[in-house]
């Protein structure tokens, strides 16, 4: 009944086998069981269709994409009423616009240069609502906007807009507001 | 007897190395994906919907909205140049090459993601003070100095982090990210 030392070998082996396969079920599994992930922060922001401007927090201002010089907004949307179309009017700054989708990914990512008469504008769809669209949609159809197919069917719109000086956030806070997130029709 | 101990040993190797490891992996920076420049690091699959699964935990986890790949470049630098860990208690230049964007930020924060008690300092490349011949030279310090200066928390140690907005350093239209220039932090003097 003692114990060998081949015995202790072994069941060293089958801890750390074990131990990573913890390690890869804790990786994968926390973006689906996160509480305070963004998209849970912020789904209440932009809910009438227009951008909200997230609050600077001087003790979080330290992590990823969270730049002091930088204002940023959310509008949150939901493709369940069909495809949203999200506006961002140039207003002389630099701005960018970032797609996330429910579950942590940016899906797409543009900046204002990418703007076509005065606005960048992206229509964010479910792949199902894209085939329709073509279905039902002319091929020749006037439209500026950029589709997005979204494998998730909520997520985040992120503006943001660099403020050079603290003087410009006025400017930054103004260029984000106007930013539009609304169901097409 | 025998076998309860071995399924003991097992179990507990299991739980500190699932756990510590996982603790060790999501603590800070995502342990893979990262591509070196100079003295920079950056995480080019974050930005892009292939992230890499450790960034998107850490992501998750802490609830930050990352840079998009068409947004910019986020770069974090904790070495100086002869890799010592970057001190409140030191002075340093940083220069070298400007880097390619359209406006880029520069922030200095403690390390660890956590901010320190003071709010950031940041500066941005817009109204910038240069060095002669208007080369980049910028001064890491707790204390003011003269020209540019990136007020950083005393005797801590510290992080920076180069934003670069609308990019053409961008990963994705320039998959050779390597050959990218960036400035270097070299230490002055330390008290």
């Amino acid at each position: 009944m003692k114990l060998r030392g081949s015995d202790i070998v072994i069941s060293i082996i089958a801890g750390m086998l074990l131990g990573a396969i913890i390690h890869l079920v804790i990786v994968l599994r926390i973006p689906a069981v996160a509480r305070a992930d963004a998209f849970t922060r912020h789904v209440g922001l932009g809910a009438n269709g227009e951008a909200q401007l997230i609050p600077h927090d001087a003790k979080r201002t330290a992590g990823i994409g969270d730049d002091p010089a930088v204002a940023r907004g959310v509008c949150a949307w939901d493709l369940h009423d069909g495809p949203v179309r999200v506006v961002m009017p140039s207003s002389g700054l630099v701005q960018t616009l970032s797609i996330h989708d429910r579950n942590g990914r940016v899906i797409y990512s543009l900046s204002d240069r990418a703007a076509v008469r005065g606005a960048v504008t992206l229509t964010i769809m479910t792949a199902a609502q894209q085939e329709e669209r073509r279905l039902t949609q002319p091929d020749d159809a006037e439209d500026d906007a950029i589709e997005v197919v979204s494998p998730t069917g909520r997520g985040l719109a992120v503006i943001r807009a660099v403020t050079a000086s603290p003087a410009w956030r006025e400017r930054a806070a103004r260029a984000i507001l106007g930013v539009t997130c609304t169901p097409e029709d | 007897m025998r076998l309860i101990v071995m399924t003991f040993i097992t179990l507990l190797v299991a739980a500190i190395t699932g756990f510590g490891s996982t603790w060790l992996a999501l603590r800070e920076q995502p342990p893979t994906g990262a591509v070196q420049l100079g003295q920079w690091r950056a995480w080019p699959s974050t930005g892009g919907p292939a992230i890499d699964p450790y960034a998107r935990a850490i992501i998750q986890r802490s609830g930050a909205l990352q840079l998009g790949t068409g947004e910019g470049v986020e770069l974090v630098a904790d070495l100086d140049s002869e890799g010592r860990p970057l001190s409140g208690d030191c002075v340093y230049d940083m220069t070298g090459p400007t880097p390619e964007a359209r406006i880029w930020t520069l922030t200095a924060t403690a390390t660890g993601g956590k901010a320190s008690g003071e709010p950031p300092s940041s500066l941005t490349s817009e109204g910038l003070l240069r060095g002669p011949g208007g080369a980049l030279a910028i001064a890491i310090a707790a204390t003011p100095e003269p020209g540019a200066w990136l007020r950083v928390p005393a005797g801590e140690p510290f992080r920076l982090t180069l934003r670069l907005y609308d990019s053409p350093t961008g990963f994705t239209t320039r998959p050779h990210v390597a050959d990218q220039l960036t400035p270097v932090i070299r230490r002055r003097s330390c008290s």
